[in-house]
């Protein structure tokens, strides 16, 4: 079998997974839970492309939501009627404002611009490991939110962009996080995913075997800010209004939690991860209201989540620093345990 | 065998295989390569022995561009490596095992070879002769692990993981930084076998350090000595081990 119909035969559990829990939320839950559900399924995207840099090079990775942000930003300012940009960014730069293009060809040059920032900035980050590879991705975070608050006429600055033509519904969602699942598992056995993760492994006994690290992490690294821009792009045209902080520390915060929980070397943590985290963002948020639980009248605790996710990062690093999921994929684990049991019978370690 | 290694030496000159010229590798004052010259040719076992800290490791890490080289040149088929990067000299066909094991532990057996041979077959593809990560792990008879993660094998195994990941590069030379060690005497007769069914069916030259003296003599056509980062001496098994420096620096208790 090749690797496309072997990953594509990998990705069948996952999609069954998440196309059922789709389709339960829209059996059963509320047009709010519609929305929350839709939501999991842009984060879960944004994870998994932030699991193909990070995952698989080990190198630490705290920008990714920067390419959430210029890809949906970039699908804002295209696709958002001229009537309604006259009034949200009169006199936008290159004439912007007079301008709209159509729904695919905003996406497509939205994508284009996040992959144009991403081989930039990925020519110099993908040098870098270690303390130097955490605050240089932080910067580039950090640069990207400075742009999108101070260049008023073109986002409204901290203000919010709203207007957005809402296009998409859940089972669209739920199509991309399928399709980003299968192309994050088939970059994890592609060639370059196994010499990236050799990388990662062991640098040294990497470069001994001929592997030249910086150009797979630049692959690594252009690929998952295409995801992450697709996630981005995929909640602005839900939610029809962003802003700056839509795309900043509490969205790369809620995100890296779901990766380290559920463990960043296979695809199946970010997916384990992702749906954990999700559900205990939801429990905690809840709790933030103040409700009332078994005649108990809760005290409003405003804050609750933010505690929930340093909490996860911190005890999973503590405890599971690989991860729920190690490094395994969900369907290794029962062929790893029972390789294990056997081991254990024959008195291998 | 009656030649001498001087012999054998200018009978490859000229030939395929690594030269260096005078290398030399400084760390702050300390020299740790002082100017080595040595050769080793197509098809040939050279052996590099030498007490603890002689600079047997760095020597092989200055020709693998592990370490840069401070003074002299180095060369496969004649073509100066000198100068480049680790993965350049991998790609030169210059493949290697470490003293202290590194394997990819997260990737399964299978993995680890493939990360090598996607290398050769993207830079070395003239030198590639279409065995596959399957007949790398039969040649050094660990394809019964294949679908193990690496790092749960056993020490010896991992040790034939190494040089099974190094012969998917194709390589024009073999370095194997103590390829024996923590093995017991049945692993590494066995290895010894493995070296030498290596030596016959491939035609690139292999660089073997080990502090196991029988298994160098048995192994090796010529051997190098080496102490205090330089060369003292050079030869075949039975000049070494009459060379009465040798027994001086080497074989006289300072061996542990
Ligand atoms: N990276 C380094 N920095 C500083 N000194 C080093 C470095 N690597 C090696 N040395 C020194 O160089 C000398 C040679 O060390 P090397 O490891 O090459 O010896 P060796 O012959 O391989 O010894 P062994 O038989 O113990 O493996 C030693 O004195 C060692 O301390
Ligand atoms: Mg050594």
């Amino acid at each position: 079998m090749s690797l496309i119909t072997q990953t594509a035969a990998r990705t069948i559990l996952p999609a069954i997974v998440l196309a059922g829990a789709a389709a339960l939320v829209m059996l059963l839950g509320q047009p709010f839970h519609e929305r929350v559900a839709y939501v999991f399924f842009t984060n879960l995207i944004i994870v998994l492309g932030l699991q193909v840099f990070m995952g698989n090079s080990n190198v630490a990775n705290l920008g990714h939501i920067a390419f959430a942000g210029i890809a949906g930003y970039a699908v804002a300012i295209l696709y958002t009627p001229v009537a309604l940009k006259a009034a949200l960014i009169p006199g936008a730069p290159f004439g912007l404002d007079n301008v709209a293009l159509g729904l695919v060809p905003a996406i497509l040059v939205a994508l284009a611009i996040t992959l144009l920032v991403a081989l930039l900035s990925g020519l110099a980050l993908s040098r870098l490991t270690g303390v130097a590879a955490t605050i240089g991705t932080m910067a580039l975070l950090v640069i990207v939110h400075v742009v999108l608050v101070n260049w008023v006429e073109l986002t409204r600055g901290p203000r919010a962009f709203y207007g957005v033509p809402v296009i998409f519904t859940l089972p669209w969602a739920v199509g991309a996080a399928v399709i980003a699942v299968y192309i994050a598992k088939l970059f994890r056995e592609s060639q370059d995913g196994i010499q990236l993760r050799a990388t990662g492994d062991n640098l040294l006994a990497a470069k001994a075997m001929g592997v030249d690290v910086e150009r797979v992490r630049l692959k690594a690294w252009i690929l998952g800010a295409f995801l992450c821009g697709t996630g981005g792009i995929l909640f602005t045209l839900f939610n029809g209004t962003i802003a700056p902080n839509s795309f900043y520390f509490s969205q790369t915060f809620l995100t890296i939690a779901m990766l380290i929980l559920g463990g960043m070397r296979s695809v199946s943590g970010a997916i384990t991860g992702s749906i954990v985290v999700a559900v205990g963002f939801e429990v905690f948020r809840s709790l933030e209201n103040g409700p009332v639980i078994l005649g108990i009248d809760l005290p409003e605790a405003f804050g609750l989540t933010g505690f929930f996710l340093g909490a996860v990062i911190v005890l999973s690093l503590t405890f599971r620093p690989m991860g729920l999921m190690g490094n395994d994929e969900w369907e290794d684990v029962w062929p790893a345990l029972r390789a294990r049991l056997a081991g254990r019978r024959e008195g291998r370690p | 065998m009656d030649q001498s290694a001087e012999m054998i030496e200018s009978a490859v000159d000229g030939a395929g295989g690594l030269r260096t010229h005078g290398v030399g590798k400084h760390f702050g004052g300390v020299y740790a390569v002082r100017d080595v010259s040595i050769s080793v040719g197509d098809g040939e076992i050279v052996g590099l022995i030498g007490p603890n800290g002689a600079g047997k490791t760095s020597l092989m890490n200055v020709i693998s561009g592990v370490l840069t080289v401070d003074e002299g040149d180095i060369e496969i088929d004649g073509v100066s490596i000198t100068s480049l990067a680790t993965a350049d000299c991998a790609r030169m066909g210059v493949a290697r095992t470490f003293q202290n094991i590194r394997i990819f532990s997260q990737l399964d057996v299978r993995q680890n070879v493939q990360v090598a041979l996607t290398t050769a077959l993207r830079h070395r593809a003239s030198y590639a002769r279409g065995l596959g990560v399957d007949d790398f792990l039969d040649i050094l008879g660990i394809a019964d692990v294949a679908p193990r993660k690496a790092g749960t094998l056993p020490y010896g195994t991992q040790r034939r993981l190494e040089i099974a990941r190094a012969l998917a590069l194709y390589p024009r030379v073999l370095l194997l930084d103590e390829p024996a060690a923590g093995m017991n005497e049945t692993e590494t007769e066995a290895l010894m076998e493995t070296i030498r069914s290596l030596h016959d069916r491939f035609d690139f030259g292999i660089l073997v350090i080990d502090h196991d003296l029988r298994f160098i003599m048995n192994l090796c056509q010529r051997i190098y000595v080496m102490d205090m980062g330089a060369i003292i001496a050079h030869g075949i098994p039975a000049e070494i081990r009459a060379n009465p420096k040798v027994q001086e620096v080497y074989l006289g208790g300072r061996h542990d």
